[in-house]
């Protein structure tokens, strides 16, 4: 996972898939970089790469989610693969994910 | 020309464009007391056939090139329309690729020019023999059976098949050898009524050798079937000959062995026995696609005295499928890292010898494969609601670590098994069958090595549907029993995802079974 910082935006980009086997990792590198960069006012998990996401994985996107309404932050999810889009509406969680059409 | 009616004599027709060479046949065969007719190319031959009507030759032999219409031409044309005939080739160049495929295109015997007497009554007396052979076949076969049914999708290479009374049934095989020539073989063979006698073996070696050994063991097979032999006779026959004749010459040379497996299927009985020498596993399926590995061979045949392994039986559902592959079919589906089976449905889907793409590049060995399937006699449909399973295994249940592997696993047989499925739907699969087999592994499993989880994937016979079967050993949704700590969220995000991918999806066996069905696009679409 990759994490960058501009503007007050924190951008989470994901090396791949999101899955059961590597959501803890991946959990424990976001709230690394959120504490990094503690004057973040938005984060953005980058979907670009992430192919297949089972529940667990979104599971981490809406803990993700969560984290973020509790410490009154901004969230959105970028660039989801058409599939995994399709998943998330099926899911109904693209408006709340800042996916819009 | 001699009156065709019955008699001791061999009734012959000789083809070739060559006067000198015709005649000098024809004068061998005279001074032989052998009543032959003569023809100058196959259409001429065809002529000669046509004009005994029921009462076919008992042999015929012929040259290869020929104007108009040559040997291997009329070689089809006889396996169509005078199937009793025999037929042996006539030729003064050895080339391998004419021969081997007048030999796979059911020539009985091979004659080299200049001709040799004894070569030729030899070889009349075998081709006498298969004739007898053959007309007794299609008789009883005319008498028992429906042949448009059998035939439905049968490929030329196994025309002896039968059909019963007590199921509508279907013989599908696909050959595809590394060579020209090879030892492989499937021959069927009506007993009775209800029973058929299906045998695939496999010869060492890839050459004419092989390929004549072959021949000689389809036609004793046929032979012996007659005869009410059974298949531990034939095996324990196969087995002297090899050992005691074919191999005897050099008791250090590698000797050639003949891996084959025999099915004895009685379907008024709904029952199979398996005599498996050599052979991979014989897949048995009933209507649903449940699964069962019959009779891992012994020993092949021609390399000890005794036959190790013993008959296996196993009961019919009334509707279901046996499929049965060479060797070389589960080595290369080893290769292409996905389970025998799915190359098996693959290459049985493909109508025959087309699977030109590069699947089978590469393969080391002759493949084979054979499906016979039945429906009750009643049936309509073809096919009836028979599940074809594509993927079958189970894994310990604590292998929740390894699903990245197994998804790549799914993926690989998906994407081999059903070329038509887009990257959505596989994508759709994929992700539900994760979900279901975590599930089992966490919660019906209780990741505990001692349990186990079962991932089967079955389609549908017209293709239009693919049905996923998760199912573990656990304790299901016992009421009564404690249920254990779980991530409540968890669990409904990963239903929640399934009943959204899938066309339908159930449980069953108090909760240990999980089924979903996906619909499919439709074969050879983009």
């Amino acid at each position: 996972m990759k994490a960058s910082y501009t503007d007050t935006t924190l951008r989470v980009t994901f090396d791949g898939d999101l899955l059961s086997t590597n959501i803890d990792t991946l959990r424990t590198e976001i709230l690394a970089a959120m504490a990094q960069y503690p004057a973040a006012q938005t984060i953005v998990a980058d979907l670009t790469h992430s192919r297949l996401v089972d529940s667990k994985g979104v599971n981490l996107l809406i803990a993700l989610y969560r984290e973020t309404q509790n410490r009154k932050l901004g969230f959105r999810a970028e660039n989801p693969t058409p599939d995994v889009r399709r998943l998330l509406s099926l899911l109904k969680l693209t408006e709340r994910f800042g996916l819009t059409a | 020309m001699s009156s065709p009616t019955a008699t001791t004599h061999p009734d012959i027709l000789v083809v070739d464009d060559d006067p000198m060479s015709r005649d000098m046949l024809v004068y061998m065969f005279q001074s032989a007391d052998i009543r032959v007719v003569s023809a100058c190319d196959g259409f001429d031959a065809i002529e000669r056939i046509k004009e005994r009507g029921e009462t076919p030759f008992e042999a015929i032999f012929t040259d290869v090139q020929m104007p108009r219409m040559g040997g291997l031409e009329l070689l089809e044309w006889i396996n169509v329309n005078a199937p009793t005939t025999a037929t042996v080739i006539m030729t003064a160049n050895q080339e391998r690729e004419l021969v081997s495929a007048s030999l796979r295109g059911g020539a009985v015997e091979f004659l080299d020019k200049p001709f040799d007497l004894r070569a030729i009554l030899r070889a009349i007396r075998q081709a006498r023999e298969i004739h007898r052979s053959r007309t007794q076949q299609l008789a009883a076969t005319h008498r028992l059976l429906d042949i448009a049914d059998i035939n439905q999708r049968l490929t030329r290479t196994a025309l002896d098949s039968a059909v019963c009374t007590s199921a509508k049934i279907n013989l599908a095989t696909r050959f595809y050898p590394i060579n020209e020539a090879g030892g492989d073989l499937v021959k069927t063979t009506a007993l009775d009524y209800d029973r058929i006698l299906l045998v695939l073996g496999d010869v060492s070696g890839h050459g004419l050798k092989e390929g004549f050994l072959s021949a000689y063991f389809q036609g004793i097979i046929e032979g012996m079937a007659n005869q009410a032999a059974t298949c531990r006779g034939i095996a324990e026959s196969f087995n002297r000959f090899l050992l005691n004749q074919w191999n005897d010459s050099d008791p250090f040379a590698v000797s050639t062995s003949l891996s084959a497996t025999f099915l004895e299927v009685d379907f008024g009985a709904r029952r199979v026995s398996v005599l498996n020498c050599g052979g991979p596993a014989v897949v048995l399926s009933d209507r649903r696609g449940n699964i069962e590995q019959l009779a891992p061979g012994g020993a092949p045949l021609g390399w000890f005295p005794e036959i190790e392994p013993q008959k296996v039986t196993a009961t019919l559902d009334v509707a279901g499928l046996i499929i049965l592959w060479s060797d070389g079919l589960e080595a290369h589906a080893e290769k292409l890292k996905i389970p025998p089976i799915a190359l098996a449905y693959r290459i049985l889907q493909a109508p025959a010898n087309t699977m030109a793409d590069n699947l089978l590049k590469g393969a080391d060995d002759d493949i084979v494969v054979c499906q016979l399937d039945w429906n009750p006699p009643h049936e309509t449909t073809p096919l009836g609601e028979i599940w074809l399973p594509i993927y079958n295994e189970t894994f310990p249940g604590d292998s929740a670590p390894r699903i990245d592997a197994l998804q790549e696993s799914w993926a690989r047989t998906l994407k081999i098994a059903l070329p038509q499925l887009g990257e959505d739907t596989r994508h759709d699969v994929l992700l539900c069958i994760r979900e279901a087999t975590l599930n089992a592994f966490d919660h019906g499993c209780n990741n505990e090595p001692s349990k186990t989880t079962r991932v089967e994937l079955l389609v549908n016979s017209t293709a239009a549907f693919l049905h996923a079967r998760i199912s573990d050993n656990g304790i299901g949704f016992d009421p009564n029993a404690p249920r254990p700590p779980v991530d409540p969220e968890h669990i409904s995000l990963g239903i929640q995802v399934m009943r959204s991918l899938t066309h339908a999806l159930r449980h069953s066996e108090d909760g240990r079974t999980l089924e979903m069905t996906f619909c499919l696009p439709a074969a050879g679409s983009p």
